[in-house]
């Protein structure tokens, strides 16, 4: 018999005799199927079922309010495991990269105007009006020469070491030259840096205090054909102003 | 007659609301889905006897049957969420029974063969309730039944859903397909499978009843 008269006599001792099936095979095959039917119906016999709604009610909300077992190993393993996770932290971390506060003498240091604090830069009226003339040509130059100095200030921002390692060269290696904008700018108006016109050539009236402070500041500046202004201890008897000579750096000798 | 999937008893109610009761059940889910409880109890009302009725041909004792039961409504009640509607919901159920009840089934199997070798099948009159007035008829009847059951349990877990579902449960073949996930002709070449199956196993016993 083949596969497909059998399945055809299956479907009919189940009652599922399809429209091209015949009768075929052996009849003692057929009558077993037949008796496999009717036993398989009497299993369909079950009784009632008795579960309430209430029981089925009470078994969501056990299972909503039962508490979460934590395992007693839970704290402990937490714990250890952070330790861990930190010990590793500092054990696979290079030494330079590890990012420290800086600390205020470290800050003191810094450059009094770079682009990082641009708040203590002074303004070019400021610059003007400390050398006693708020014309708008004194304005304006005193703008250009603050633009030169953020230039140079950009110039000499080289990549700075990591804070662990400046803060162990902070002492013994020598301190990192930084134009002193304020120093510059007081050059720039008391001599001929960059070829700007002599400060101390203007008429009277320019200079004062200010002036002689920035002048010495000026000191510090390298290069020899700069030339300084020395404030004389006399006063112009036209204005009233002190008056000023204009000498080369290099027959001055500061501090002497 | 065949059942369908379903109602619970489409016997004794009316087609427009055996259709009907099918429209609503997503609705309940729905309602059910946005904490309205009541509603999940009219689901369970309306679909507790398909899923016992399944659950005891896995585990044939009655405590067993609503434990498995009671555990498939919990899951299908905390699951609600992953309900997708291309499937029916009674087909979902039917899923997770079929899921709960292979460790139920082995469970009960093995706490059945320990309690049958201490009452010497007592226990097994108590359970079945399918007794009747003659105390022979009911003894071959009772070896028909569990022979019948031994035989089913042991087949592959297809074949075992297939011959429940369309032998026993006389559930549509629509319904079996939905349940397999594969297409009608698929259900009906299963169920074949599986009767053939099973009357291998049960050959020598069925010669037996022709002689």
């Amino acid at each position: 018999m083949t596969d497909h008269e059998q399945e055809a006599m299956i479907r009919m001792a189940f009652g599922e005799a399809e429209p091209g099936d015949t009768p075929s095979g052996n009849a003692k095959e057929l009558r077993q199927y037949q008796a496999l039917k009717a036993g398989l119906r009497s299993l369909a016999d079950v009784p009632e079922c008795q579960l309430s709604t209430r029981r089925l009610t009470d078994a969501i909300l056990a299972e909503k309010v039962k508490p979460q077992k934590v395992a007693w190993w839970w704290p402990v393993g937490l714990v250890s495991g952070a330790a861990a996770v930190v010990a590793a932290y500092f054990f696979f971390t290079p030494a330079g990269t590890v990012k420290k506060p800086v600390d205020a003498p470290l800050a003191s240091r810094a450059p009094s105007a770079t682009h990082e604090n641009p708040g203590l830069t002074p303004a070019p009226d400021e610059i003007a009006s400390t050398t006693g003339d708020t014309s708008p040509s004194a304005t304006a130059r005193a703008e250009s020469l603050l633009d030169r100095s953020k230039n140079l200030v950009a110039l000499n921002d080289t990549p700075r070491p990591s804070l662990s390692v400046s803060r162990r060269r902070a002492v013994a290696r020598p301190k990192q030259s930084v134009p002193d904008v304020t120093a510059e700018i007081a050059m720039s108006m008391a001599g001929n840096v960059g070829g700007a016109p002599a400060m101390s050539a203007l008429p009277a009236g320019i200079g004062g205090p200010a002036a002689d402070s920035m002048a010495t500041s000026a000191r510090s500046l390298p290069g020899s054909d700069a030339k300084v202004v020395v404030v004389e201890p006399g006063t112009d008897p036209l204005t009233g102003a002190k008056e000023a000579q204009e000498v080369n750096r290099r027959d001055v000798v500061f501090g002497g | 007659m065949r059942l369908n999937l379903s109602p619970v008893d489409s016997k004794s109610r009316p087609i427009e609301a055996v259709l009907s009761s099918a429209e609503t059940d997503d609705k309940l889910v729905a309602l059910a889905r946005d904490g309205d409880f009541s509603a999940f109890e009219k689901l369970f009302e309306r679909h507790r006897t398909l899923v016992y009725r399944y659950a005891y041909q896995m585990a044939p004792r009655r405590d067993d049957a609503e434990d498995i039961v009671q555990e498939v409504f919990v899951r299908a009640y905390q699951n609600l969420h992953r309900y997708r509607d291309e499937a029916k919901f009674t087909t979902w159920l039917l899923r997770i029974c079929a899921n709960l009840g292979t460790d139920k089934a082995r469970m009960h199997n093995r706490r059945t063969a320990l309690e049958q070798q201490e009452a010497t099948g007592a226990l097994s009159w108590m359970t079945m309730g399918n007794s009747t007035e003659d105390p022979v008829e009911n003894l071959d009847r009772e070896r028909m039944q569990a022979l019948l059951r031994e035989a089913i349990a042991s087949l592959p877990e297809q074949h075992r859903n297939a011959i429940v579902f369309r032998d026993i449960q006389e559930m549509e073949y629509e319904d079996i397909a939905a349940f397999f996930k594969c297409t009608i002709g698929g259900a009906k070449l299963r169920v074949l499978r599986a009767r053939r199956a099973l009357r291998d196993k049960l050959a020598p016993m069925l010669a037996d009843d022709e002689d």
